[in-house]
């Protein structure tokens, strides 16, 4: 039986370099371990990033990947943004205005499964769309 | 960032001669004075290079063309190390709590022996005819005379008679924005940008590369629209997309792509594969491999981002450095050991390994290793592994499901 899973949201704190990316990581890594993680890193706070905090990103995306899981970031803050773009890692994330934009679009594809394979009956005696 | 002739002992100017210049008038230039405005990093935009000069130079050069030979700078900054090239000016650095009590200092100075004195506020970059300037506030007998733009706005560029001692001191210690008072208009139809934030100094750059200001770059047309200073070297495999400059002992290496209106100022180096697109390179500085700089300008360990309106300050080496003009003593004695132990290792290869061109087999065994599970016959030939593809790519349409 599939069961919904929780989405995880982590704010990242305002410096994300050698050090602190050391420590966050230490953080998450439990998170990472879960089986089909999902998380999204809030990154509103973020002040000062540099190719440590970048690294710190894809690998968890990449152990978030490898388990199944997903990565997205949310509220990225201008210096964030300017960082991902400088880097070119900003394409390989998928990133959303807000934490609760990114939480959605964890179950988004969902509901639309579950139709497609259990069509609600009131909704075609209305018309509406034809079971799978 | 450079400045001529600098003096750190700010002053009197009584050793310069009287009535020097023609129509006895002096200059008295200020950089800065507003410290939260008009600066990236810690720097004021003015003492920032544009295509190879600063503005101070630039503007330096605009009042000596104009005849006015004594100049004084007045900066609220200690600027970088300078150019060694004489000038007819004297630099001084006064911290900001006391920049306009210096800069009136200075104004007296300067007043004793000429009829008045032009005092310009870098600031904006400002093509005002300062021949004309002077001559109308000659004609008009005005205590002080303002310049204002095409569009009617007040510009930092006065003519105060030497006489005028008290308004002149009004108007220093107001910080140039005291609206009580009273100046003459002199309207200017030049080029008018006013630096107020780093976006200004691209706009500069693009107006420049595009010649609707009279900053030119410094530096040789190698191809229409691509200008190389002196000494700097370019990887072949470097591409340099017109108009872009590069600045004097610039490095760019392997990959790398200069665009839409780049420059790379003096001593700066871009590593490999790295993209400038519509940005600025300051002086001194080092971007690291593989990274995309956009819209940028990228300096003093800071990335500043025109289009997200953001600065952000990054002390990787990795991603932005600083390089030096010179050698340290360190560096060379780094430098010479490692050269010393890469030698032997050279020399024995040249002396006791065989030359000559690897040999390779022929294509279809270099391309289809012989690992043993390609080997194994039983595995599927590669018809079926593109149908396979077809379905993954077919059950990967639906994206997360």
């Amino acid at each position: 039986m599939e069961t919904s899973r929780p989405v995880v949201v982590k704010r990242v704190p305002e410096s994300l370099t050698l050090k602190q990316a050391r420590v966050f990581l230490e953080e998450v890594r439990p998170l990472l371990e879960h089986d089909r993680p999902q998380l999204v890193f809030d990154l509103s706070l973020v002040r000062r990033i540099d190719a440590a905090g970048v690294d710190l990103l894809l690998y968890c995306m990449q152990e978030a990947a490898r388990r199944d899981g997903d990565l997205k970031l949310a509220s990225l803050s201008p210096q964030a943004q300017v960082v991902l773009d400088l880097t070119r890692t900003g394409r390989l994330f998928e990133i959303f205005a807000s934490s609760t934009d990114a939480v959605r679009s964890f179950g988004g594809y969902l509901p639309n499964m579950v139709r497609q394979f259990h069509p609600d009956p009131e909704l075609d005696a209305k018309g509406g769309r034809k079971a799978a | 960032m450079d400045l001529g002739g600098r003096n750190s002992e700010s002053g009197s100017f009584s050793d310069l001669t009287p009535a020097s210049g023609s129509r006895g008038v002096r200059a008295l230039v200020l950089v800065g004075g507003r410290p939260e405005i008009e600066r990236f990093g810690e720097f004021p935009l003015a003492l920032l290079d544009v295509l190879g000069r600063s503005v101070l130079m630039r503007t330096l050069d605009r009042i000596r063309s104009a005849g006015i030979g004594e100049i004084a700078v007045l900066s609220d900054t200690d600027p970088l190390p300078p150019r060694l090239e004489s000038a007819s000016c004297k630099f001084s650095v006064a911290s900001p709590e006391c920049f306009w009590n210096e800069a009136l200092q200075l104004f007296r100075g300067l007043s004793l022996h000429s009829e008045r004195v032009l005092v310009i506020r870098l600031g904006a970059w400002a093509e005002v005819d300062l021949t004309a300037l002077v001559n109308e506030h000659q004609r008009s007998g005005a205590a002080i005379m303002r310049a204002h733009s095409q569009r009617g706005e007040a510009l930092d560029v006065f003519a105060i008679a030497s006489g005028s001692q008290s308004e002149a001191a009004a108007l220093l210690r107001g910080e140039l924005r005291d609206e009580r008072v009273s100046t003459a208009v002199h309207k200017s139809y030049g080029y008018v940008n006013r630096l107020m934030a780093p976006a200004d100094l691209r706009i500069l750059t693009l107006d420049a590369f595009a010649g609707e200001c009279e900053i030119r770059p410094c530096g040789r047309e190698l191809r229409p629209g691509v200008w190389i200073g002196n000494g700097a070297r370019v990887h072949r495999r470097a591409r340099i997309l017109a108009p872009s400059f590069i600045g004097r002992f610039c490095k760019v290496r392997r990959a790398v792509i200069v665009t839409r209106g780049s420059s790379l100022e003096h001593h700066s180096e871009v590593d490999c594969a790295t993209v400038i697109d519509n940005s600025s390179v300051m002086a001194y500085t080092r971007v690291g491999a593989g990274l995309d700089v956009e819209c940028s300008i990228v300096g003093f360990n800071q990335v500043h981002s025109v289009q997200r309106n953001a600065t952000v300050e990054i002390e990787d080496p990795h991603l932005i450095g600083t390089t030096t003009a010179h050698f340290s003593a360190p560096l060379r004695i780094a430098a010479a050991s490692w050269l010393f132990s890469f030698l032997p290792g050279i020399l024995r290869k040249l002396l006791f390994e065989p030359r000559g061109e690897p040999v390779l087999g022929n294509a279809s065994e270099v391309l289809v290793p012989s690992t043993p599970a390609l080997g194994d016959s039983s595995l599927a030939p590669v018809e079926s592994q593109t149908d396979a593809y077809r379905e993954m790519a077919e059950t990967r349409r639906y994206g997360n499901e």
